[in-house]
C-alpha cells in the first residue's frame, strides 16, 4: 500500500456516495415517483459520502490514519444503522414501544443519529488532533518554510 | 417547497407588549451595547475588523460560531415546522451531531494555519489561495455577496416583525431599529465587535432554549405523556420522517450536512483562533452548545402539537405561531422576555457575521480578482457594511417578491459554491483550478435558476428533491469531473506552501 492509497480509497468512496445520492435524485423523475430503492440508496449514499469526506479530511501523508478511519467508519456505521432501522422497524402502537419517553423509531432517529455520534466523534477528533509541530517557534518556522517555498515557485515560473 | 423558503420569518407574530418583556429586551439591547462599545474602541487595523485581529479563544470561537449559525429560524420556524411535519423536521438540524467534527477534520486546521502563513482574511482568499487563481476567488466572492444580501435582508425583515411584537413599532420602523442597532456597532468595529456579542447572543439563546425544554416538557407531563398523546392522534406525525417522505427528509439530511463545510461566517471564524493548538476542543464545545440552542426547536413543537391534541389550545392558525402561543400561553413572561431576547440575539449574531463576511467580499475579494488592493481597506470595510446594510434594508422594505426570492438563495448558495472548491479542493491535491471555476460557477447558476424557478411556480420538483440538493450535486459533479479531465494541471496549480499547509 502507498501512501496515497487510503487517500484514493476516501476518495473513490466520496465518489461513490455522490453517485448513489444522485441516482436517488434521478429516479425521482420516474413515473410513479421515487421507487423503493432510491431511499436505500440514499441512506448509504450519504452515509458513505458523509464518512468518506471525513476520512479524507482527516488522512495526511506520512501520518497514522487509523483514528480518522475507524471515526469515519463509526459514523457510516450509525447512519446506515439507524436510518435503516428507522425504515425497517414497524410501527408504534399508542403503548410504544419507548426509549426515554419517545417511540422506538423517532428514539433512533433523535438519539441515535442527532445525539450518540456527539459522544463519540469530538472525542475521537480531539484523539486524532495533531498539534505537534504547532507551537509559536514551530509556526515560525512553517510561515518561513512556507515563504520560501513560495519565492522558489515564483521564481521557477519566472513571476 | 424550496429548503430555504422554510427559513424565512415573514408575518407578523402575536403581540408581546407586556411591562417585563420590553423590560427583559432593553436590558438586552443596553448589554449588547455596553459590550459592543468596548469592542469597537479595540478596532484599530483591517484585521481587527474582519478577523478580529487573530487573537480570539476557543469558548469565543465556539460559542460565536453557535450564535451565527443559529438564526431567527431555530426559535420561531423551526419549532413551527415541527409541529407542522413531525419529525421530519427535525432532519433540518439533526446533522448537527456531526458537522462540527466533520468541518474539524475536512477544514478547520488548514483554514486557520493558510491564514497564518499566507495573511488570509477571507474565505474566497482561501480558494484563491488554493489554485492559484483570482477568477476563482471573484468567483466565489460574488456567490457570497448575493447570498449575503439575501439572508441579511430576510433576517432584517424577522427582525423588525420581533421588534413591532414587543414594541408596537410598526414593521419599517421596526426594520429601522433593528438594522441601526446592529450597524451601530458592525460597521465601527468589524466582526471584532460582532464576536464578543455573539458571545453574549450565544449564550442568551444556550440558556433561554434549556429553560424552554425544561418547560415544555414539564407542560406535557413528560416526554412519555407527550409521546403517547400524540402517537394515538397521529402516529405518522411521531414516525421517523414525520409527514415528509423519506427521500425528503434524507435530502435535508444531505443538504444541511455537507452544505455545513461550505458556510463562510463559521469558516471565517477558524481565521480568528489565537492558538490553533486549541482546536482540539473545537468539534466538542461547538456541537455541545448548538444542541443546548436547539432543544427549544423540538421542545416547543413537541409541547404545541401535545397540548393541541388534548385540546388544551386550539390548532394553530399558522405554523409560525408556535413558539409565541407556547409562551404567551404557558410561560412565565420573564422566560417569555428572556426567549424573545434569544430570537433578537440569534438574528443580530447571524446579521453581524454575514455583513462581516459580505463587506469583506466587496472590500477586499473583488478587488483582488481584478488584480487591485484597495488603499483603506479598514474605510472601505466600514463603508461596504453600510452600503450592505442598507441594501439589505430597502430589500427588505419593498418585502415579499424580492426579498423571498433571495432569501432562498442562502444555505444553497453556499453549499454549491464553496463545498466542493473548499472543502474538497483543500483535502485533496488532484483538485484542479478549471475544476474549482466549474463547480462555483455550476453551483452558481443551477441555485439561482432552479430556486427561482421552483420559487416562481415555473417548476417543480419531484417529491423528495430540493433545489438546494441537486444543486449541490451538480456542483460536486462538475468539480470533480473537470478536475479529472484537466488533472494534469494539478501540480501547478498547487504552491508548495498551500500544500504543506494541507498536509500539515
Amino acid at each position: 500500500m502507498t501512501s496515497d492509497t487510503p487517500i484514493r480509497l476516501a476518495l473513490r468512496g466520496v465518489l461513490g456516495g455522490l453517485l448513489l445520492v444522485a441516482a436517488a435524485y434521478l429516479s425521482a423523475w420516474s413515473a410513479g415517483g421515487a421507487p423503493s430503492w432510491a431511499t436505500w440508496a440514499m441512506v448509504v449514499g450519504i452515509a458513505l459520502l458523509l464518512a468518506s469526506t471525513m476520512a479524507l479530511g482527516g488522512i495526511r501523508r506520512g501520518r497514522s490514519w487509523r483514528r480518522v478511519v475507524a471515526a469515519a467508519s463509526f459514523l457510516f456505521l450509525v447512519l446506515v444503522a439507524g436510518f435503516g432501522a428507522a425504515l425497517l422497524l414497524p410501527e408504534e402502537g399508542a403503548n410504544g414501544p419507548f426509549v426515554l419517553g419517545l417511540p422506538l423509531r423517532a428514539a433512533v432517529i433523535l438519539l441515535g443519529i442527532g445525539i450518540f455520534p456527539v459522544l463519540v466523534l469530538p472525542l475521537a477528533y480531539a484523539t486524532d488532533f495533531d498539534d505537534s509541530g504547532l507551537d509559536q517557534a514551530s509556526l515560525a518556522r512553517l510561515r518561513d518554510e512556507c515563504a520560501r517555498l513560495r519565492g522558489q515557485a515564483n521564481s521557477e515560473r519566472g513571476e | 417547497m424550496t429548503i430555504l423558503s422554510l427559513l424565512m420569518q415573514s408575518k407578523a407574530l402575536p403581540s408581546f407588549a407586556q411591562p417585563e418583556i420590553i423590560g427583559v429586551a432593553l436590558f438586552y439591547f443596553a448589554v449588547c451595547g455596553g459590550i459592543a462599545i468596548w469592542a469597537v474602541r479595540r478596532t484599530r487595523t483591517v484585521n481587527d475588523f474582519f478577523v478580529a485581529g487573530q487573537g480570539i479563544g476557543l469558548w469565543t470561537l465556539a460559542i460565536a460560531a453557535m450564535a451565527s449559525t443559529l438564526s431567527g429560524f431555530g426559535f420561531i420556524g423551526g419549532p413551527g415546522l415541527v409541529y407542522s411535519v413531525g419529525i421530519g423536521a427535525v432532519f433540518l438540524v439533526l446533522p448537527a451531531s456531526i458537522t462540527n467534527s466533520l468541518g474539524g477534520w475536512v477544514l478547520a486546521k488548514r483554514i486557520r494555519l493558510l491564514g497564518e502563513v499566507r495573511g488570509l482574511i477571507t474565505v474566497p482568499d482561501a480558494i484563491g489561495a488554493r489554485y492559484r487563481s483570482r477568477a476563482a476567488q471573484g468567483l466565489a466572492a460574488v456567490a457570497i455577496l448575493i447570498a449575503t444580501v439575501g439572508y441579511v435582508a430576510t433576517n432584517f425583515l424577522a427582525l423588525g416583525l420581533i421588534i413591532d411584537a414587543v414594541f408596537h413599532s410598526g414593521l419599517a420602523t421596526g426594520i429601522w431599529i433593528g438594522a441601526a442597532v446592529i450597524l451601530a456597532y458592525s460597521a465601527p468595529g468589524g466582526i471584532l465587535a460582532g464576536i464578543y456579542t455573539d458571545v453574549f447572543q450565544g449564550t442568551v439563546k444556550a440558556f433561554a432554549s434549556s429553560l424552554v425544554f425544561v418547560t415544555a416538557l414539564h407542560t406535557g407531563g413528560g416526554m412519555r405523556r407527550i409521546s403517547e398523546t400524540i402517537l394515538a392522534a397521529d402516529p405518522t406525525w411521531f414516525g421517523p420522517w414525520g409527514k415528509l417522505p423519506p427521500l425528503a427528509a434524507l435530502s435535508f439530511f444531505f443538504v444541511f450536512g455537507l452544505g455545513s463545510l461550505g458556510q463562510p461566517h463559521v469558516i471565517h471564524k477558524f481565521y480568528m483562533l489565537k492558538d490553533v493548538r486549541k482546536l482540539r476542543w473545537y468539534p466538542l464545545l461547538m456541537t455541545g452548545a448548538l444542541l443546548l440552542a436547539l432543544l427549544l426547536y423540538v421542545g416547543v413543537g413537541l409541547a404545541m402539537k401535545a397540548a393541541v391534541v388534548r385540546g388544551d389550545i386550539a390548532p394553530l392558525a399558522r405554523p409560525d405561531d408556535a413558539t409565541p402561543t407556547f409562551l404567551l400561553r404557558f410561560a412565565s413572561p420573564l422566560l417569555a422576555g428572556i426567549v424573545f431576547s434569544g430570537v433578537t440575539a440569534a438574528i443580530m449574531s447571524t446579521v453581524n457575521s454575514f455583513l462581516s463576511v459580505g463587506a469583506a467580499a466587496a472590500t477586499h475579494d473583488l478587488p483582488v480578482a481584478f488584480g487591485r488592493k484597495l488603499p483603506n481597506e479598514l474605510l472601505v470595510g466600514r463603508l461596504s457594511t453600510v452600503v450592505l446594510t442598507f441594501l439589505a434594508v430597502m430589500l427588505a422594505l419593498k418585502s415579499g417578491v424580492l426579498v423571498a426570492l433571495l432569501g432562498v438563495f442562502g444555505w444553497g448558495l453556499f453549499a454549491s459554491t464553496l463545498v466542493p472548491s473548499l472543502a474538497f479542493g483543500l483535502c485533496w491535491p488532484g483538485a484542479t483550478k478549471a475544476g474549482a471555476i466549474a463547480s462555483i460557477s455550476v453551483g452558481l447558476l443551477c441555485t439561482l435558476l432552479a430556486e427561482t424557478l421552483v420559487w416562481s411556480k415555473a417548476y417543480a420538483f419531484p417529491a423528495g428533491v430540493t433545489a438546494s440538493g441537486f444543486s449541490l450535486v451538480l456542483s460536486l459533479l462538475s468539480f470533480f469531473v473537470v478536475s479529472w479531465f484537466t488533472r494534469s494541471r494539478a501540480a501547478t496549480d498547487l504552491d508548495p506552501d498551500v500544500r504543506l499547509v494541507m498536509e500539515a
